[in-house]
């Protein structure tokens, strides 16, 4: 019988492969299920146990359940810390005669305008019922550089977060090369957040935990009171050691680098157009800030300022929104001592621009009275 | 090309699907174009330096071999010295030279000024030259029969996993594999994965963890407490463990999927117990590089002790100046080289197999040597890492001047602080200890089921937390 040709490749062959016996993985299979569990239970976590103080995701469950909880109010304070700290929800109550509850405070620390929205769409269902959301805007509201924080890192969705870094035009444009690379990174990290929150969440839930289980410090303070969430020491502790010599770092750590972000400005619009569909009014308000600090901002950062107010400018004028500008403290009736820093007020300069702007937005709220 | 970018593993990924489905001959070009892609990513001109380097070796080895003159054969080995130690001397050290030739003068009272040349150092160079400089001495030696596949020795010298940070490897371990049939089993990958695992975990979960708070510990500027500048000099000698670790176990797992076994070049150092256990853990393949090549050409310890005292020292201190052209670097060298010194005049260290040095009485006389050799071990970390000479004698008196923060002196921060000693601890328990143990490097992945499942899913765990992106690893800049 004549042998079989065998024709094989000069290149190609599998002789590589030819110890490999393929076996089912069960330790890796048990790997990444181990992860599966750890990411679905994190996701699962109920916000009750997450909501704290201090924490930029535990913050959102907290203004959710214990500061909105079931009430339907009539005007809603959104923002960042400087409207968390600047607005007291009781004293715009009694300036414009309404009942306890019918105003409150959502502000989050680093609260932009996307968080802005997501409480906003988070708990519609009460919003909606609202007169009037007030969101109050910082300079670096919609500076690219400036967040995304964990909110965002949690809640974005998966076309925002691949897109992060398009379309940035920095106002300074010897900044535009490392800001960029800097962006960059941070949209990788964003769509590695979107497939595991466990990411955000984790370090919230072992934060909660070990304080349920009492290993860790206790809390001396509420956390919550009077509309509003309340400063993780008291206010009236005030003022911290931030001396003016330090305003020029932290208006370096606001605006340095600054960028327009699309993404900010498009989730204002978004905000506003829901507002526009559910008939709620929309007013944006700037509140003020130390006069030594504002004056750093605009003699300093002066293009960062003007790049700001237009963008502000031109989203108001489209949307028809009512824009309050009160920049400098003094314009308020604001001295230095009433600010535990550069922006963030003490107990009484917090009733102090309190009445002040209930006297400013009773005639856009209430006109009849 | 890093390691820890998508870039790299998308790269590995088709190279590998590739090499699987050739034959070996075609295996080794396939390894070889990749290698010289791989290393082109960082500055296609250095791929003229490292074919030169190849170039060179590669024929003067030949010539040598077939030469039977005792001094035609040293004049081939003594220029395969030069031309190597040249390219690496005008990359690395002219500057140096030149800065330190222009200090000596101006010290003398004379008036120079100090020229610079503007040398980019192509990355990985110390590595391949310290590997093909192995290969032709190996060849002069007789110990080892000069290749004769010229390709077969370019895929030696540029191997991409160890390619830019080694490990050196040996020509006689190396090319016998390249010309040998090569089998990938399953076991091969399993391990290889563990390896990848564990070295990614070392570089993304612990060494760019570490790695703000040593540049907050070093940047000079920052007054930092006594205290934290201590923690500071911790963490830098975990961050460059885990850095350079981290890098050469997931090169050992990447050549492992391909069927190679690369050079084991570390073994868990801070569990050892004297100095010279550490320099037996602590990147291995060029301590034995230095020992059969320096060390031995030196004279070894076969002129007497004074002599091997001196060979040892000036071995360190050159061990030392490989790592980067500064004083920095030569000081900690030569603190290793007292160290050394000093541990065989005082303890009279029985040499052997790392075990038997290892051995103490009983685990907490391990323990405590192992804590106060670690002391020692950061002293001179901190040359090491400190930017110049100044810098270090300043960090080291900031450091024992007991800066309090009562004085006003900032600590660094808790909430950096608190999960960069979570992730040493996760690496010292759940992978050195372990590997230390049972003598397996993929330790986390032996013993019952249940362990490895939860051994292994930590350290994803680890990963997935860690920030994408990530950084250069140390070593790439020696």
């Amino acid at each position: 019988m004549q042998n079989p040709v065998v024709v094989t490749s000069s290149i190609f062959s599998f002789e590589t492969l030819r110890g490999f016996t393929p076996s089912i993985p069960w330790t890796w299979i048990g790997v990444i299920l181990s992860v599966l569990l750890v990411e679905v239970g994190t996701r699962h976590l109920p916000g009750s146990f997450l909501k704290r103080s201090g924490g930029w995701v535990g913050e959102l469950y907290l203004a959710e359940q214990d500061v909105l909880g079931s009430g339907v109010p009539e005007v809603v304070i959104l923002g960042s810390s400087t409207a968390q700290y600047g607005v007291e929800p009781t004293v715009l109550e009694a300036a414009w005669g309404r009942d306890r509850g019918a105003v409150v405070n959502l502000a989050l620390r680093g609260g932009g305008a996307f968080d802005a929205l997501q409480v906003y769409k988070r708990n519609r269902a009460q919003l909606r019922k609202a007169r009037a959301v007030v969101f109050c805007a910082d300079v670096w509201t919609f500076n690219a550089s400036f967040g995304p924080f964990q909110r965002y890192r949690l809640l974005a969705p998966l076309k925002e977060r691949g897109s992060f870094a398009s379309s940035i035009a920095f106002v300074r444009s010897q900044e535009r090369a490392a800001g960029l690379e800097a962006l960059r990174t941070r949209r990788n990290s964003l769509v590695v957040d979107h497939f595991f929150k466990m990411r955000v969440l984790t370090p919230y839930a072992i934060r909660s935990g070990t304080i349920e289980l009492r290993l860790g410090r206790q809390k001396k303070w509420p956390q919550v009171g009077a509309g509003r969430i309340l400063a993780k020491r008291p206010q009236s502790l005030g003022p911290e050691r931030i001396e003016e010599a330090r305003f020029r770092s932290l208006a370096r750590e606001r605006c340095e680098a600054f960028a327009i972000h699309p993404l900010y400005v498009e989730h204002l619009r978004e905000l506003a157009r829901l507002l526009r569909e559910d008939g709620v009014r929309l007013i944006v308000v700037e509140l003020p800030v130390r006069d030594r600090y504002q004056d750093l901002l605009e003699s300093e950062f002066d293009l960062e300022v003007a790049a700001h107010t237009s963008t502000l400018a031109s989203l108001t004028r489209a949307t028809g929104t009512t824009w309050l500008q009160f920049r400098r403290a003094s314009e308020c009736g604001l001295a230095p001592e009433d600010f535990r820093d550069y922006a963030h007020l003490a107990t009484d300069g917090t009733r102090k621009l309190s009445r002040f702007l209930g006297e400013q937005l009773l005639p856009e709220l209430y006109p009849a009275q | 090309m890093l390691f820890n970018t998508f870039q790299f593993w998308l790269f590995f990924s088709a190279t590998l699907a590739l090499y699987l489905t050739l034959r070996r001959e075609w295996q080794n070009r396939l390894l070889l174009v990749a290698s010289y892609v791989f290393y082109g990513f960082w500055d296609p001109r250095f791929l003229a330096l490292i074919a030169f380097s190849t170039v060179v070796d590669y024929f003067l080895a030949r010539k040598m071999s077939a030469e039977e003159s005792a001094g035609k054969r040293k004049l081939y080995l003594w220029v395969s010295v030069g031309v190597n130690l040249g390219v690496l001397g005008i990359f690395k050290y002219l500057n140096f030279f030149l800065a330190s030739t222009t200090q000596a003068l101006t010290s003398l009272g004379f008036e120079a000024s100090q020229p610079t040349l503007s040398i980019i150092l192509p990355v990985g160079i110390s590595f391949y030259t310290f590997q093909t400089l192995s290969y032709t001495i190996d060849v002069y030696r007789r110990r080892l029969e000069p290749v004769e596949g010229f390709f077969d020795f370019a895929l030696f010298v540029s191997f991409f996993p160890q390619l830019v940070a080694g490990p050196i490897e040996r020509a006689r371990d190396f090319l016998p594999q390249l010309q040998q049939p090569r089998e990938v089993t399953a076991q091969d990958w399993g391990e290889g994965l563990t390896l990848i695992l564990i070295g990614l975990f070392k570089k993304v979960a612990v060494a760019d963890q570490l790695a703000p708070l040593v540049d907050q510990a070093f940047g000079g500027s920052a007054e930092l407490t006594s205290l934290s500048l201590l923690l500071g000099v911790y963490f830098f000698a975990f961050q460059i463990y885990a850095d350079f670790s981290g890098y050469t176990d997931i090169a050992r797992g990447v050549a492992r999927m391909f069927g190679f076994r690369l050079t084991l070049n570390f073994s868990q150092p801070y569990f050892a117990t004297s100095i010279t256990e550490f320099w037996r853990r602590w990147h291995i393949s060029l301590s034995s590089w230095l020992r059969d090549y320096l060390y031995i050409s030196l004279g070894g310890n076969r002129r007497g002790k004074g002599r091997t005292y001196l060979n040892l020292f000036a071995t360190m201190l050159l061990g030392g100046l490989w790592h980067g052209a500064g004083f920095t670097f030569v000081i900690w060298g030569g603190l290793h080289g007292l160290y050394l010194t000093v541990h065989k005049l005082i303890l009279k260290d029985r040499p052997g197999a790392p075990d038997e040095v290892g051995r103490v009485r009983s685990a907490v006389a391990a323990v405590i040597k192992s804590v106060a050799l670690f002391q020692f071990v950061c002293l001179a970390w901190i040359f090491f890492r400190a930017q110049s000479l100044s810098d270090a004698l300043s960090y080291l008196s900031r450091l024992l001047g007991v800066q309090l923060e009562r004085d006003g002196f900032r600590s660094l921060s808790a909430g950096e602080v608190r999960p960069a000693i979570w992730s040493v601890l996760t690496l010292l328990l759940l992978v050195d200890l372990p590997q230390r143990l049972s003598g397996r490097e993929t330790a986390p992945n032996h013993g019952p089921r249940a362990w490895r499942i939860a051994s292994l899913a930590v350290l994803v765990l680890w990963l997935i937390h860690a920030e994408p992106g990530g950084r250069d690893f140390i070593y790439f800049q020696f």
